[in-house]
């Protein structure tokens, strides 16, 4: 599978099952700067496990780096404030689960120092125990995600490999040349960070991003070049190729933009709460990236967008519709507006389809490779798998989506297990090729869920 | 706006929960989204969904199917003109009497699959489109209406709604229904008579199939070719048999639409004709008799019979097949080596391809079961 490159130390990893159509809509490579938003939030979307457990109240005054929520299960985890301010509302989602701890800003204590800056000799020098605990206490951990359940990792062992992609192939996904420039300095300090708490750390990166990079300084940090769709970039995808046995299973991921503010925390003492957001679709504005603060809303992202759209946020497949008032969630640094109302098409199943996003060879589009829209709708009705097996010719992990599923539906998890069930980045090209339009991702998901909480409890 | 879309919009009430004609909801849904292809918002990620949906899935195969369709309309015509008439008349010969029989097989399969639909209360699928062609198209062109009747009912009820409907059965419906008819009324589906349409009053000409040639010594490749088989006419269909069987020509370009589109499995139809190809040649040079289709080579397997049909649109029914790649070329090999196979030993029965798809449509979840032990082994475990 994996070729060499005139670079010597890095490989080339294939994928052979990518997403293939390419959409309209897709963010420019230059960035706006924007300014301070009157509020940020702390949207914990990246902890779907964690029992949390609220440490602050509403009109409480919190800091960068105060501690605002807190995991039941192992109480030295926190999530920390992304700005100084006053907490201005506490959203609850079903259940009453937190969703959204909002802060309206004062412009008061910006740029205290929070910490005495840890340099690479001093972190060379430090227990691996101690920087966990640091990490930890300063609401980092919670970034890093352990596979396959992406939950807050298990501190107990070294991670067999810490996987960093800095892109997924998601056109909509903000790009490393432009997260990444100025900003090498805290990138090799998360790396470097990285190092101790990983046997081994990959840093990988589609070719297209190669040459921005080689400009940046930082092809030599290079592991592995991937090819440029999606998901052939997903860190889980990634770890499918490369691992090597079973205790690879446990390696551990993080968002790319937070392992530069991870890195910028320990080099300067001080939270990085900018973040670069990749804005796409139909806009107000252009279509492009925005820097704005972590936790930003969605309308300082996109102002005001039509009637009947609606807005996608963390990317085209894996992204949720978010309502327009809410703000970013921690680690995404993606926002989509797309259409979002009930259609029907005329005879819908007979037109030729010159211009309808398909990865299918039904349309007419598919002899061509031109840009296409696209819209937040199912383009059919719900039916019973049909077995086609269109799922598992997309599965970029090589799974079988459509008997897992009928595993899941029997209730076997056994079968579901040896399947593979766990190697499922939830990457969700299954669920948009299925003529059915069965939600197979969701599927897996669930599954995954339901097994990682059986685990949990026993 | 669309003026049938102000109809569908003033009759909608009538079909809520609180309208009077709400049981017949079902055949008014069916209706409008045939019309107005429905794409309501999606509610979970990944929230943008491909174009492609079942109904236009379905209606590549019916695409795929026209050809062979119009060409046996013809076909029968031209048997009972015996070739002596006009294009046009020997069409219109044909559809006088092909079209009796697809509109009884859509019309009583629709209302199984309606009734199925109310009573369970789920959606009446697009299987039908497909089930409700592909049966008349095995039929011979004499066939009693109320045989297709029978059949269709047997097959979509037994064949499909007792397993709870299109994508979970085990059968393919069509077969399922041509086997019951074959079953069942012997008379109107084998024999020399049955296949081609004779004017009443004239004497029948023989109407034998290929596969009837043979079993009265001497080779069976001359026996073929002398009684009027060429390989020729047996490729481009001129010859009597099954409505939409004769033309190996037009099942294999449907064949090549339904594989390059992808509606097909290609691992499915080479892997029959790889199976017919190697089963006919193994079965040449093995000793055995000369004068029956044993001995008929590659070439006679493929073309005759309902051989191309059958692996083009039967086996490739996705439900009924394995969902393994793998699996599909062993279950499309064993499909052409069972067609042969029953056709070389078995000289009662000389049509084998549908019943070696039904038999490998039993077999399939086990080569599934078999593949999938074998694909999960070779993962890296993760639990």
């Amino acid at each position: 599978m994996c070729g060499y490159l005139d670079e010597g130390h890095m490989k080339r990893l294939k994928t052979v099952r990518t997403f293939q159509s390419k959409f309209n809509g897709v963010p420019e490579a230059t960035v706006k700067f924007l300014a301070t938003p009157d509020t940020v939030a702390l949207v914990p979307v990246a902890a779907p496990f964690v029992k949390l457990k609220l440490l602050v109240r509403e009109n409480d005054r919190v800091d960068v780096g105060t501690p605002l929520l807190q995991d039941k299960r192992d109480p030295q985890v926190v999530f920390v404030s992304p700005g100084a301010g006053t907490v201005e509302a506490i959203v609850r989602g079903r259940r009453r689960v937190v969703q959204e701890i909002v802060i309206r800003l004062d412009q008061k204590s910006q740029g205290a120092k929070e910490m005495t800056p840890i340099s690479l000799e001093s972190l060379d020098a430090m227990p691996r125990m101690e920087l966990i605990q640091l990490l930890k206490q300063r609401g980092i951990w919670p970034f890093i995600r352990q596979f396959p359940f992406m939950d807050v990792p298990d501190s107990q062992s070294p991670f067999p490999m810490a996987v960093i992609s800095l892109h997924c192939g998601d056109p909509f996904v903000a790009a490393p040349s432009v997260f990444l420039k100025d900003q090498q300095t805290s990138f090799l300090h998360g790396i470097a960070i990285l190092e101790k708490l990983a046997e081994k750390v990959i840093v990988a990166t589609p070719q297209r991003f190669l040459s921005p990079l080689k400009l940046m300084g930082l092809a030599k940090h290079i592991t592995h070049v991937t090819p440029d769709e999606y998901p052939a970039g997903d860190p889980g995808v990634i770890l499918y190729q490369i691992k090597k046995n079973v205790t690879d299973n446990a390696s551990c991921t993080m968002y790319p933009q937070e392992l530069i503010a991870m890195g910028h925390f320990f080099s300067t003492g001080q939270y990085q709460t900018k973040r670069f957001y990749a804005v796409g679709g139909t806009p107000a504005r252009l279509p492009a990236h925005y820097c704005s603060r972590m936790g930003s809303p969605l309308k300082h992202l996109m102002g005001d967008i039509n009637p009947g759209t609606g807005v996608i946020t963390g990317g085209i497949f894996t992204g949720n519709l978010t309502p327009v008032d809410a703000h970013m969630g921690t680690g995404l640094s993606s926002a989509i507006v797309l259409n979002a109302t009930d259609k029907d098409s005329f005879l819908g199943f007979a037109w030729p389809g010159k211009n309808l996003l398909s990865e299918s060879r039904t349309f007419m589009s598919s002899l061509g490779s031109a840009h296409l829209d696209m819209d937040a709708t199912l383009h059919g009705e719900e039916r019973a798998c049909i077995n086609c097996g269109w799922c598992d010719k997309k599965c970029p992990v090589n799974l079988l989506p459509q008997f897992i599923m009928k595993a899941m539906g029997a209730g076997d998890m056994e079968e579901v297990l040896e399947l593979g069930l766990l190697d499922c980045t939830g990457c969700g090209l299954c669920t948009f090729v299925c003529p059915s339009k069965i939600n197979v991702a969701a599927i897996m998901a669930v599954a995954k869920e339901t097994y990682h909480r059986e685990r949990m409890i026993s | 706006m669309n003026p049938l879309k102000t109809i569908f919009k003033k009759t909608d009430p009538y079909f809520q929960p609180e309208g009077r004609f709400f049981r017949f909801k079902g055949i008014y849904s069916a209706t409008r989204t045939f019309f107005f292809l429905p794409s309501p918002v999606t509610k979970t990620a990944p929230h943008v969904r491909d174009h492609i949906d079942l109904k236009r899935f379905m209606s590549f195969v019916i695409l795929a199917l026209l050809p062979v369709t119009l060409f046996g309309m013809f076909n029968v015509g031209y048997q009972y003109h015996g070739g002596d008439a006009s294009t046009f008349e020997m069409l219109t010969t044909g559809a006088i009497h092909v079209l009796p029989i697809i509109l009884v097989s859509y019309g009583v399969g629709f209302f199984w699959e309606i009734l199925f639909a109310a009573v369970r209360g789920h959606e009446v699928t697009e299987g039908l489109l497909i089930t409700g062609l592909l049966f008349p198209l095995t039929l011979p062109p004499t066939i009693p209406l109320w045989q297709v009747a029978l059949g269709i009912s047997f097959g979509v009820v037994m064949g499909k709604e007792v397993f709870g409907g299109t994508g979970r059965n085990l059968l393919n419906p069509a077969l399922t229904a041509r086997a019951f008819v074959f079953f069942s009324y012997p008379v109107s589906m084998s024999g020399n008579a049955v296949w081609r349409l004779t004017a009443p009053g004239v004497d029948a000409v023989s109407g034998a199939t290929a596969l009837s040639v043979g079993g009265s010594g001497g080779n069976i490749q001359e026996m073929i070719f002398n009684a009027g088989f060429s390989l020729d006419r047996l490729f481009f269909g001129f010859h009597p048999g099954s409505i939409g069987e004769t033309s190996a020509f037009l099942c294999f370009l449907g064949a090549i639409f339904l594989m390059v589109t992808r509606v097909a499995s290609f691992r499915i139809i080479l892997g029959g004709i790889f199976g017919v190809i190697a089963t006919a040649l193994i079965f040449m040079v093995l000793p055995g008799p000369t004068d029956t289709w044993f001995s008929a080579g590659p070439l006679y397997h493929l073309f005759s019979g309902g051989f191309a049909l059958g692996i083009s649109f039967m086996a490739t029914d996705p439900v009924s097949a394995p969902g393994t790649d793998s699996g599909r070329w062993i279950y499309g090999f064993l499909i052409g080596f069972f067609t042969v196979l029953l056709r070389s030993v078995n000289p009662a029965y000389v049509e084998g391809v549908m019943l070696s798809i039904l038999f490998m449509n039993v077999f399939s979840p086990l080569i599934d079961h078999v593949t999938l032990k074998i694909t999960a082994a070779r993962r890296i475990p993760n639990v």
